[in-house]
């Protein structure tokens, strides 16, 4: 009834580019934010918690935020997320160092220390942030969108967000708006099952998430979140019409958390097997054994990144810790803008 | 260097967790991310992983055993180290990590427990930093004080109920002569009602609210009641009263009358040539009284209230090595009044004239060869204290000749004071584009009818000289009359 | 100088701004086709076009976000809502995200935009309808609150609010925009964070705004015949507050009365008042009293609303009392 769906299946159609390098840079990236977050771990779980506050764990999902992070385009785009944010933002190019002083709130911090784990934004490459109330960030997502739109730029918003935020009211409002006016949305659901420890099959009437599209009227797919060549080639698709102004699509990108919802999570409502199940669906091992198969990677070539991201997250900690806190000044700073209060 | 597994801290509130189950033994292979222990924290059971992989060398605890966040749980031996040896080496408690972490040790060093003599040998703790002991910059160590790292570690009997009986306890333990000063006097009984404001106009007038009756809901003394008060002048001591009046350090002393040399010889003269002070004074005043056309008005001021005042106030200032002048009071009062008939305070350049919202006073100084004339600027906004310290500063500077060019102009209102030579009454000539200049005259004892009786009394005369092209005699009179009556009921300088 | 309405004055605002910028434009619940569900974009879509002026669905919370994110990509949204009191159901998009963003940034996106719409009591519209939002966001660092009295002062404030580049929480009432008031020809703009001495007096300072002025200086009137000199402030803005008109007036007269539509427990005038008696303690004659709706929901009967409001001789009653009269 109406409903036209033009995302069509992925083929994965690989094309041979020249020597894979593309891909290989790719593989680094999610080695890259796997690392990131497991020193992270390491880090907030050392006595005297250098890391506060609440912190949300990647691990698991890097294909999604990597896969976005290759179709999109810097300067034109536009990508916001929840809080778990991390790996967006270091897909997106934000230097290590940045983000882990930001979690240590270090004023070297890419948000100054004012925002912390839950709130990483990088205003020059268009990555609208982080976002802590879930679902709170959809509309903006969609306001990014509208304002491609209206300034005609071809520029495309990507909203992300978790299964646990499409029981929100406001994912039904901005999924109705950006379809309304066909705006160049592209709302991505990560569906990790898991909304902190509520599985989809008890918050969900309709388990196959995707379907909630079509009340909408917009094009949707679900596809593997695990295989990042999935995830680029759907993703592609819905760029595709976007840019050309032929309005939003809803995506479901399935994948898993290897970690806990946040740090004091037990995870005692999944199975050990569950878990060692999708250990073995890991999309950073399926990606290298991709790669490998096609001979654009071989195994010196992953010891040797396992090696500079090793290195680049070690010198991320020792930045973060060796940058000094906020000043006190810095309190009332960034509330107003620098001409209140007596803007004429 | 060999791996130290510490108990990890899980949540804000984790302050310790229980080991419930060993997952490797000693000498077992660990893989990097292997879990090699339960933890029972006090919100979940844990896996605990392997953040590097090793030998685990060492069980430091046993299954069962509650550990402290940070306390060592376990040893790895890395590649090339002797599990046994250094299984040896911490159980004689030769680690980093400490068996049982005191607060002190997390807050000394924020991260990494403190180095053991053993260890410290042994090789530093891993890429230690000393940042976060200094922190770089002091004024966060405030905020960081009351942070929540700290608290964690605090002891656990610190409830709020503890706490609570702590406070009460030590203020019990307090000398009654530390009790915090209250608004009102202890000797007081019973508490007055009193207004903020009336409070302080009384304190500054030297009024026993005691003697008050208050109009106010419930009797509250109002600042009504304060001011209908009679003041109680007898107070002021009789040396006070006698003292000359005007500052004795903010004028030339007067030739003394023993100096009756002749100074220019008989049968002489003496030719002087014009100093180019003199010169200009020569010309503006000319200038002056030619082109404005002066009329003069003389009032009588009673000053036995504000001479009493200041008596008080230099009392209490003495420490401060601050003595008002009755000249302060004027130029307080004159601020008050030139605000409310901004008539005088104004400049006319012939065609216009533009009040001021701003008293600029202009103060005639003598200086051996002629006057000058600094300027005490915005004296509206400022306190009794302010107008000494800043007008003596002036006049000393224009002694010395030491004033920068605009400190000698832009006045609003002048005034030109002969108090110190006991001069009864004089006119001054205005200073343009001013329009108005006040003369004050000296504060002497003059027989007054006061309350219908021939009395003694402190009275001075001021003199206003004013611009009847822009003046009119009405306005100058109405003028002098608020300056008397501020002067002569001082607390209304508070209103 | 010409008189207009209080509503054609934020039009005048809004057109001018629109004319000037094009990246303003104006959303909302039946803001464009239906003309404004209180005229006050009348002839707006006519003029600009489907483009700048939006009717939005229903959906608060979804129109509210998507200004914001259009506000941090680059644009000037004004976002019209028809009523504050509607906007609770996108309160965690206002406090969360237009407050929030600029700070937890760290000072990379400001948030210009503007939200718009009647606030208070109207005419027995019942509980639902009646809210006074002034102090659920003059609360927040982050927001700009204006709650101007007159045409001159709305479009004059409002049109600096377009400009500002922090978000601005624009308060009118469907009872003022009737309201006639004299606006020059030429451009003009105020500045926020401004009070206005709208009635100088010596007795007693009357602290107000928005709808408020109106019955204030009524009651000014009322206390000359009682030969009391009320001076009447609108301090126009709510946040950032201009507190030195305020004590400037209360060092002048001692006593002070606050009139506010709001309930009394934590109300914006309870807000005021606070800092009041920190700042002026030693100048105050009384104790600051105010003058607040009753402490109910809004009823619908026109007699209990009439009786539940701030009046004029509530007003009177209360002045006289902080004179001790």
């Amino acid at each position: 009834m109406g409903v036209v769906n033009e995302l069509t299946e992925p083929k994965l159609a690989r094309k041979a580019s020249t020597d894979g390098s593309a891909e290989r840079q790719r593989l680094r990236m999610m080695m890259l934010i796997r690392r990131f977050e497991e020193r992270t771990y390491q880090e907030y779980t050392k006595p005297g918690q250098r890391i506060g506050g609440f912190c949300h764990l990647y691990s698991g999902q890097e294909a999604v935020a990597v896969g976005i992070a290759s179709v999109f385009q810097k300067g034109k785009d536009f990508l916001i997320t929840a809080y778990r944010d991390h790996g967006h933002s270091l897909a997106l190019g934000m230097d290590p160092k940045a983000a882990m002083a930001e979690m240590f709130g270090r004023s070297t911090g890419c948000s100054k220390g004012k925002g912390g784990s839950m709130h990483f934004f990088q205003a020059e490459v268009g990555n609208l942030g982080g976002h802590g109330i879930v679902g709170g960030q959809i509309p903006l997502g969609a306001g990014a969108g509208f304002s491609c739109w209206y300034k005609k730029t071809g520029g495309v918003a990507f909203t992300l967000f978790g299964d646990g935020a499409i029981n929100q009211g406001v994912f039904n409002e901005s999924l109705n708006l950006a379809s309304l006016w066909k705006l160049p949305v592209i709302f991505i659901v990560e569906n990790n099952h898991m909304a902190m420890g509520t599985q989809v099959e008890r918050s969900s009437a309709e388990v196959e998430l995707s379907r909630r599209g079509s009340g909408y009227n917009m094009p949707h797919r679900s596809f593997d979140g695990n295989d990042i060549d999935q995830v680029i080639e759907v993703v592609s698709q819905a760029v595709s019409r976007a840019r050309q102004l032929q309005g939003p699509s809803y995506l479901v990108a399935n994948t898993y958390r290897f970690r806990g919802h946040s740090m004091s999570d037990a995870m005692k409502y999944r199975s050990k097997e569950e878990q060692e199940r999708a250990r073995s669906r890991d999309p950073i091992l399926m990606y290298e054994n991709r790669l490998r198969e096609l001979k654009w990677v071989d195994t010196d070539q992953v010891e040797q990144m396992e090696k500079e991201v090793r290195e680049l997250v070690n010198e991320a900690v020792k930045f973060a810790d060796d940058s000094p806190h906020p000043d006190l000044g810095e309190l009332y700073k960034d509330i107003l803008s620098e001409t209140y209060p007596l803007q004429k | 260097m060999p791996v130290e597994i510490t108990m990890p801290q899980l949540s804000d509130t984790m302050t310790e967790g229980t080991l419930t189950a060993w997952r490797k033994k000693e000498g077992d292979a660990v893989k990097e991310g292997e879990v090699i222990a339960e933890i029972e924290t006090d919100k979940a059971n844990m896996d605990m992983e392997a953040f590097e992989g090793g030998t685990l060398a060492y069980q430091a605890v046993a299954e069962g055993d509650k550990a402290q966040v940070g306390a060592l749980l376990a040893v790895l031996a890395q590649k090339g180290e002797d599990p046994a040896a250094l299984k040896k080496q911490f159980a004689q408690g030769g680690g980093q990590a400490s068996t049982k972490p005191t607060q002190k040790s997390v807050e000394s060093n924020n991260g990494k427990t403190e180095p053991q003599p053993a260890a410290a040998a042994a090789g530093g703790a891993q890429g230690a930093s000393s940042h976060d002991t200094e922190l770089g910059r002091g004024n966060i160590e405030e905020g960081r004080a009351q942070s929540r790292r700290e608290s964690v570690q605090e002891p656990p009997e610190h409830t709020s109920e503890a706490l609570s009986r702590e406070a009460s306890q030590k203020v019990g333990q307090r000398p009654a002569a530390a009790k915090l000063p209250s608004a009102a006097p202890e000797n007081e009984p019973p508490r007055l009602k009193v207004s903020p404001l009336a409070r302080r106009i009384a304190a500054s007038m030297d009024v026993d609210l005691q003697s008050v009756k208050g109009s106010g809901p419930g009797g509250r003394i109002v600042q009504r009641d304060v001011m209908e008060m009679p003041q109680s002048h007898g107070q002021s001591s009789a040396a006070d009263a006698q003292r000359p009046p005007a500052a004795k350090a903010a004028a030339p002393k007067p030739a003394s009358p023993l100096s009756l040399a002749p100074r220019v010889g008989q049968g002489h003269s003496q030719v002087v040539a014009l100093s180019k002070i003199r010169s200009v004074i020569a010309q503006r005043l000319q200038h002056s009284k030619q082109t404005i056309p002066h009329f003069y008005e003389t009032i009588d001021v009673d000053v036995e209230a504000v001479l009493a005042l200041r008596a008080r106030l230099n009392k209490s200032m003495e420490k401060e090595g601050i003595r008002l002048s009755l000249a302060d009071f004027l130029a307080k009062g004159l601020a008050i009044a030139l605000l409310s008939h901004p008539e005088l305070n104004s400049t006319f350049d012939g065609k216009e004239i533009t009040r001021h919202g701003d008293v600029n006073l202009g103060m005639a100084v003598a200086l051996p060869d002629g006057l000058i004339v600094p300027v005490l600027r915005n004296v509206q906004q400022m306190g009794l204290r302010e107008i000494r310290l800043r007008s003596s500063d002036l006049v000393e500077r224009a002694r010395n000749l030491k004033l920068r060019q605009e400190e000698m102009s832009g006045a609003t209102f002048t005034v030109s004071n002969l108090g110190t030579f006991g001069v009864r009454e004089f006119s001054a000539i205005i200073n343009p584009p001013e329009v108005a200049i006040l003369a004050i005259a000296s504060a002497q004892k003059r027989a007054v009818v006061f309350n219908d009786a021939i009395a003694a009394r402190t009275m001075m005369s001021l003199t206003l000289s004013s611009d009847h092209r822009c003046v009119d005699g009405a306005t100058a009179a109405e003028f002098l009359r608020t300056l008397q009556q501020l002067l002569e009921e001082p607390g209304l300088m508070l209103v | 100088m010409p008189e207009m309405q209080f509503r054609e004055a934020l039009r005048q605002a809004m057109v001018e701004e629109m004319q000037r910028d094009e990246n303003v434009f104006l959303m909302g619940e039946e803001v464009g086709e239906y003309n404004g569900a209180y005229k006050v974009s009348e002839g707006m879509l006519a003029k600009f076009g489907p483009r700048r002026v939006l009717d939005t669905p229903i959906s608060e919370a979804g129109f509210t976000g998507l200004g914001i994110g259009a506000a941090i990509c680059g644009l000037r949204p004004i976002v019209e809502y028809m009523s504050w009191s509607f906007s609770f159901v996108a309160f965690d998009q206002l406090i969360n995200n237009a407050a929030n963003v600029r700070y937890m940034s760290g000072g990379q996106f400001k948030v210009p935009i503007v939200f718009r719409g009647g606030n208070g009591i109207a005419h027995q519209l019942g509980a639902t309808h009646s809210h006074r939002v002034d102090a659920l966001y003059a609360r927040v660092p982050g927001l700009i609150v204006v709650a101007p009295s007159t045409p001159f002062d709305a479009k004059g404030l409002l049109k600096t609010s377009i400009r500002c580049d922090d978000p601005v929480i624009f308060l009118e009432s469907e009872l003022m925009l009737n309201d006639k008031g004299e606006v020059p020809d030429e451009e003009y703009t105020l500045p926020l964070g401004v009070a206005d001495v709208k009635k100088e007096g010596q007795d007693i300072t009357i602290i107000c705004w928005s709808k408020m002025v109106k019955l204030c200086l009524k009651a000014a009137v009322a206390l000359a015949e009682q030969e009391i000199d009320a001076e009447v402030i609108d301090v126009r803005t709510l946040r950032p507050l201009d507190e030195q008109t305020i004590l400037n007036s209360i060092r002048k007269t001692h006593r002070c009365v606050i009139v506010d539509e709001d309930w009394p427990y934590c109300g914006m005038g309870a807000g005021i008042m606070a800092r009041l008696q920190e700042k002026a303690f030693d100048d105050l004659d009384a104790p600051i009293m105010r003058v607040c709706s009753e402490d109910v929901p809004a009823p619908f009967n026109h007699y209990l609303e009439l009786a539940m409001q701030p009046s004029v001789e509530k007003v009177v009653k209360r002045v006289n009392e902080a004179l001790y009269r």
